[in-house]
């Protein structure tokens, strides 16, 4: 198994990380190194952006091992290599440009994004999305894996447990990188209407920010020429960002959806 | 390194308000504080906090283990903390499953506990949580009452177990063991000035007369409503039908609640009511 060229090693002794320089609850981390430690699932040790030594607890399921890799780690790995990760979902429109739809856990990524592969648009990645920039210097999704994560409780909603599930999920997979045409950074918020509002200046680099996957881990990790690379390159870019809150508890997939596919004006 | 205040509560007790009191005491400003700005540290439920110090997402984790891993995280905030943090609570205090309190008592400075008569709270509740009085009476009476009771699974926070409102009261007055400080709602209504500033001297801040007034001024019940009527309140509930800031009035029970629903809430709760100066 690998994750974009790095090597990883199952089942492999996992020592600690005893001179790490931050310290989260479940994760120890230095520059070059991150343990992640999932209790009674694995531990993680990820290292220099190219190896993830896995030590699974006894008993602890193939899948669910392999469920925890694809996210801290996964992320690791790519912060490691100086490439900011947001926690975003990211769909390929109809001219194969990505559009990245950014935002904390259960602000409706996924259900947006199944939303729009309902309507063929392709997928390049759920939850975490590596941002690069090309050799032109433009800034580009990576593609990571053909699933997608549903908020609990809103998968059969969005009917993500449809019968085509993983086929159809292959099929709109996108496995290149994609120039990055427009971010929706969504919220959640007590009003009714659904809001949207450009994101403009200075508070573009900062939105950039707010949008990581993981920001304490990518503080640890990432370093600050590459961050700024990116981030720079992403906030002085002609690409739209826009904030989007829809209501808290009213089903409002369609409409962003088509607030999505229209472009950004709204 | 510091220390947590929690601001604990059963849910519209009050909360919001000490919240602002604080916020426009610790800004210092000529000013009110924008109520839709307000930050004098994470609500104990944010997921996104939980998330990033724990280093994954909740979801991806049974609620056991997010219970075990809270404490843990709290630990993470305030040693990360440069001045005391104060946590808005609305969970019952209790143990997790090994048995460690979900508040840790070695970060945590002190408890303002925030009572309400639950005669008069019944009514908010019901109005915040969109549902029928009967029904808001009868969570206030529910031992395993939690907040995906009440309402749809909210992302933005985890999972918070009130209990009942006795154990509620209760589990923080009784069980925490925690240094404490019981502010009745009540109280804080007649007598904002001097309610308000033992807030301020329990919690370690330094004490300043003109502070705590201009504080007062700046968080009356006219201005919140005034705020939120120009600008909506984020944390408004989209079930309720009107404003955040309702009535804020102390015995409004008497012409909201009906008779066997006061008698209701009185025979489950009178021994708690009496315990706190609350006549039925």
């Amino acid at each position: 198994m690998r994750i974009d060229g790095a090597v990883i090693r199952c089942p492999a002794p996992v020592t600690d990380l005893a001179d790490a320089s931050h310290a989260g609850v479940l994760w120890r981390a230095n520059r070059g190194r991150l343990l992640f430690h999932v209790p009674q699932v694995a531990r993680y040790l990820v290292s220099g952006g190219n190896l993830v030594e896995i030590e699974p607890c006894t008993g602890a399921g193939a899948g669910t091992v392999r469920r925890f890799l694809r996210t801290t780690p996964a992320a690791a790995l790519y912060l490691q290599r100086g490439i900011p990760v947001l926690h975003a979902a990211v769909a390929v429109d109809a001219a194969g440009r990505a559009v990245v739809l950014a935002g904390d856990s259960g602000s409706g990524k996924s259900v947006l994004l199944t939303t729009l592969l309902r309507r063929g648009w392709g997928l390049l990645t759920d939850d975490l999305a590596p941002v690069a920039l090309d050799s032109n210097r433009v800034p580009v999704a990576l593609p990571m894996w053909p699933e997608i994560r549903p908020w609990p409780g809103h998968a059969d909603h969005a009917g993500l447990a449809a019968a085509d599930g993983d086929r159809g999920l292959d099929r709109a997979f996108v496995r290149e990188p994609r120039p990055i045409s427009a971010i929706w950074w969504l919220g959640v918020h007590g009003s009714d209407p659904v809001e949207t509002r450009a994101v403009e200046g200075i508070a573009r680099f900062d939105a950039f920010g707010a949008m990581a996957y993981n920001r304490l881990i990518a503080g640890a990790l990432l370093d600050r020429g590459s961050y700024l690379a990116v981030a720079g390159a992403v906030a002085g870019a002609a690409l739209p960002i826009r904030r989007l809150l829809r209501p808290r508890d009213r089903w409002t997939a369609d409409e962003l959806a088509h607030l999505v596919s229209g472009g950004c004006q709204g | 390194m510091s220390e947590i205040v929690w601001l604990a509560s059963y849910p519209k007790s009050g909360n919001t308000w000490l919240r602002v009191l604080l916020a426009n005491y610790l800004r210092d400003a000529s000013e009110p504080a924008d109520i839709n700005k307000i930050f004098v540290g994470p609500a104990a439920s944010a997921r996104r906090r939980f998330d990033e110090w724990a280093g994954v997402d909740a979801a991806a984790l049974d609620p056991p283990v997010v219970d075990r891993l809270r404490p843990e995280v709290y630990r993470c905030l305030a040693r990360d903390a440069d001045e005391a943090l104060f946590m808005k609570v609305h969970d019952r205090w209790a143990r997790v499953d090994t048995g460690e309190p979900m508040f840790p008592p070695d970060v945590t400075l002190g408890v303002v506990y925030i009572i309400r008569n639950p005669l008069d709270l019944a009514s908010s509740c019901a109005h915040h949580w969109g549902m029928p009085l009967a029904t808001a009476v009868e969570t206030l009476c529910d031992s395993s009452a939690a907040a995906r009771d009440v309402s749809k699974a909210t992302p933005e926070q985890l999972c918070q177990v009130f209990g009942s409102w006795s154990d509620h009261v209760g589990s923080w007055v009784d069980d925490s063991g925690l240094p404490l400080h019981v502010v009745r709602y009540e109280d804080l209504a007649a007598d904002p000035v001097g309610c308000f500033g033992r807030v301020v001297r329990f919690c370690g801040l330094d004490y300043d007369g003109d502070r705590v007034g201009k504080a007062v001024e700046f968080s009356s019940f006219g201005e919140l409503q005034r705020q939120e009527a120009a600008a909506g309140f984020q944390e408004r509930s989209p079930r309720a039908p009107g404003s955040f800031f309702r009535r804020g009035v102390a015995g409004s029970w008497r012409d909201e609640l009906p008779p066997h629903l006061a008698r209701r809430l009185a025979a489950v709760h009178g021994q708690m009511m009496a315990r706190f100066g609350y006549a039925y």
